[in-house]
């Protein structure tokens, strides 16, 4: 009987040891601009913007490799009114990442859009499917789908915060 | 000295050659870009250039209202349910095509919110001003093909 309670406890240590360590950080994308030149009409307008992916100077930070990573996914979007405007002339935007191997994902929603504010968070989306994918790429596109409620000559100029929560094993 | 001017001549003659190629194969991608007509009638998407790849939104329905909460139409169908919010008008329901020769894109995916379903999809141009879009579930012969019309702004 005890020869089998050893041998379990001695099992038990050893797949404790020998299992993976996962540790969760969060990447913050800051200040991006996105931009789409007036005059814009009412109804759906796209505004974009291009970004190197974050992954690789915090691979290199902690002496990792991509087999390392676990899961991504988008926890915080934060757009904001480059100038002295507001978010009175949207009525809902919508965003998505891109890019040249990995489809298009939708990350989140803000619908309607709050008046009288100059910054604003975006719902993010509860299926995040393929955003370690997109990060492993060095070229993303940020796209912002702004629903405008009337004729402007006014550009959709907003920075654009990100900040992706990544799962990565560290043994 | 001769011959040196005449290999420098072939090799710009050459890379206009591969530049001008190279130009006329992204004409013919870009003539996907535009606004386009379903055959029903009830939608416009409006296609364009993401770095290489297409896609294509909603940008005019003939019914922007739902006839139960006389709203905007929104994406209710969305198996995400955390989307259901997102405005049908707007909305890429053509996804990461690349052109492929032959008149033809491919890759690409194209989203119906009636049933909230994201087929694979193949567009082909078989005439100017024509596109054929058929949606499919893993062949190309389990699907439905439907024409559409470029729309010309005035």
């Amino acid at each position: 009987m005890k020869l089998y309670f050893l041998f379990i406890l001695f099992l038990s240590i050893f797949l404790i040891s020998c299992s993976k360590k996962t540790s969760e950080i969060d990447l913050k994308i800051d200040n991006l601009s996105i931009f789409a030149e007036g005059e814009l009409y009412e109804g759906s307008n796209s505004a974009q913007c291009e970004f190197e992916s974050p992954l690789n100077a915090f691979l290199k930070e902690k002496g990792l490799t991509i087999e390392n990573l676990v899961s991504a996914s988008v926890s915080e979007c934060e757009l904001s009114v480059a100038d002295s405007n507001n978010f009175n002339i949207y009525s809902s935007i919508s965003m998505q990442l891109t890019s040249e191997k990995v489809e298009m994902q939708n990350i989140g929603v803000l619908n309607p859009v709050p008046e009288n504010v100059n910054t604003i968070l975006i719902k993010t989306a509860e299926k995040q499917d393929n955003i370690l994918q997109l990060l492993k790429e060095n070229k993303i596109f940020a796209v912002a789908d702004a629903n405008i409620k009337k004729d402007t000559a006014m550009n959709i100029d907003l920075k654009l915060k990100m900040t992706f929560k990544i799962k990565y094993n560290t043994k | 000295m001769n011959m040196l001017k005449l290999s420098k001549l072939f090799s710009i003659a050459f890379m206009a050659i591969l530049v001008f190629g190279f130009n006329q194969e992204e004409n013919k991608a870009d003539r996907l870009i535009g606004l386009w007509e379903p055959s029903n009638g009830k939608s416009r998407i409006k296609i364009e250039k993401i770095g290489t790849k297409y896609y294509g939104k909603i940008v005019w329905l003939k019914e922007p209202l739902d006839p139960t909460t006389k709203k905007a139409k929104v994406d209710k169908n969305n198996v995400d349910t955390s989307m259901r919010n997102v405005p049908l008008k707007g909305y890429r329901i053509l996804k990461d095509f690349n052109y492929k020769e032959k008149d033809e894109w491919s890759d690409g995916t194209i989203y119906d919110p009636e049933n909230g379903t994201v087929y694979s999809c193949v567009i082909n141009m078989k005439e100017n001003n024509v596109l054929s879009i058929r949606g499919y579930i893993g062949v190309k012969a389990l699907g439905r093909t439907d024409s559409w019309k470029k729309v010309t702004v005035k």
